[in-house]
């Protein structure tokens, strides 16, 4: 390889990132249900079985709970998800929105996180497993 | 003879044409197969990793030509001679990669091409900026101790990785069934790609996927259990220098923090996923808790899948 092989490559790689861009590749994949939550989950974490899970009002950010305690948390990653499993987390608080029910998280001492569900049955039930 | 070209060099404009065809039929069929950022930090380790194998190449040249030097056999340019290096190679690929999957060390280095969750023709170019380091060369030496001579053993090893370009594809579905046979192919690699429990540490082929159906590592596609690409710990992000160094992080971590001399060898040189103490999970006991859940009669089928193709079950269709 040459210089001007190495720049010319380095130009290509650009240009074709920009034509990703320009061309609308990509996009989230939404999630329907917390059937999906609990899929992905479990094909993402090793190891981890749900029970319940539900799927943000967006369909973009979803969690699933294996039992008390066990979370795993979904968020949109580019055209795919990113899941961390968290041990110990509870749910901090459960209320009503005007889209559904509003889920407060405690995935850590110093961590929280709030996801807002269409399904306020399905909230409730992901809370139970999970525990407050 | 011996100033052979390189024919990665001489493929560039044909990588870069077979991109863009791609990326505009994912335009057409299906915007998920391409994530811009995805595909930037794929073609970003693809660069690096050119730059690096310039930088390591001399060296690496220089070693072969001091190991070719104790050969048992004085092996001529005749083209047959390039047949068998060609064949031997890839042998000596599918040793290396076995290796790569199963000896962590090697993994470090080879992670790389398996970090996206996409399976594109930019994850084909998503190559490793350490394999000098990591002394992934070793595997071919023996074949410059029988005496084929370093140029062409190098030319062929170019061929070798021209030829698995394309294969990174879900564009293509099933080859004819005396080419899936004999050769590596995009449905063959997506198996290799893929983090499903019955499809992880299987078809290590190069060009021949002979290889893995000689030595039991094979593992055909099947549809319905979709490939999910990946590896076992995505990554987090698109951070390129996260994704060329994460492993070794990991590895120098572990080896600071490991009890004894044995396990700093097990964190070094055991399989991806292996701890002194037993808690974490390697490809055997993902296996292992998969065909236990199977058994139990559940069916942990995965239908969500980051394949592309049409999945009847799978998480439905992408937000704009």
């Amino acid at each position: 390889m040459n210089w001007w092989l190495a720049a010319g490559s380095l130009a290509a790689v650009l240009a074709l990132a920009g034509i990703a861009w320009l061309l609308k590749l990509g996009g989230t994949q939404r999630l329907e249900s917390g059937e999906d939550a609990i899929r992905l989950a479990e094909a993402m974490c090793g190891g981890f079985e749900g029970k319940a899970g539900v799927v943000s009002v967006s369909g973009e950010i979803a969690a699933a709970t294996g039992g008390p305690g066990d979370l795993v948390l979904i968020q949109p990653m580019g055209a795919r998800h990113r899941a961390e499993r968290f041990a110990g987390a509870r749910v901090a608080m459960l209320g009503d929105s005007p889209n559904g029910a509003a889920i407060t998280l405690q995935i850590s001492p110093q961590q929280v996180f709030r996801i807002t569900v269409a399904d306020a049955a399905g909230a409730r039930a992901f809370a139970q497993i999970l525990g407050h | 003879m011996s100033d052979l070209p390189d024919p990665v060099d001489l493929a560039i404009p044909a990588f870069v044409a077979l991109v863009l065809a791609e990326m505009l039929v994912a335009r057409l069929k299906d915007r998920s197969r391409y994530c811009p950022r995805d595909t930037l930090t794929s073609l970003m380790l693809g660069f690096g990793s050119t730059i690096a194998s310039v930088l390591a190449g001399g060296t690496v040249f220089a070693l072969a030509l001091w190991v070719h030097q104790f050969r048992l056999f004085d092996i001529s340019y005749a083209w047959y001679w390039f047949v068998l290096a060609f064949v031997l190679d890839d042998l000596a690929y599918y040793v290396f990669h076995r290796s790569a999957h199963r000896v962590r060390w090697f993994w470090a280095s080879h992670v790389i091409h398996h970090s996206s969750q996409h399976y594109n023709l930019s994850t084909a170019l998503r190559q490793t900026w350490t394999g000098f380091f990591s002394l992934g060369f070793v595997f071919r030496l023996p074949l410059f101790l029988i005496g084929f001579p370093p140029a062409m053993v190098f030319f062929c090893a170019g061929l070798n990785l021209v030829y698995q370009f394309w294969i990174h594809t879900e564009v293509i579905g099933r080859m004819p069934r005396w080419f899936e046979a004999v050769m590596n192919t995009p449905s063959h690699h997506r198996v290799h790609h893929a983090t499903n429990a019955r499809y992880l540490d299987k078809n290590y082929a190069g060009v021949f996927i002979v290889w893995d159906r000689m030595f039991g590592t094979f593992e055909p596609e099947r549809d319905d259990d979709r490939p999910r690409y990946g590896i076992v710990h995505n990554l987090p992000d698109f951070n390129l220098i996260r994704a060329a160094f994460h492993e070794w992080w990991g590895i120098a971590k572990d080896v600071w923090a490991a009890p004894s001399l044995k396990a700093r060898l097990g964190y070094m040189f055991g399989p991806p996923g292996w701890s002194h103490d037993g808690s974490r999970d390697t490809s055997e006991t993902i296996k292992a808790r998969w065909l236990a859940r199977e058994t139990r009669g559940e069916q942990w089928k995965k239908p969500t899948s980051s394949s592309s193709a049409p999945d009847p079950e799978a998480v439905p269709p992408r937000a704009a």
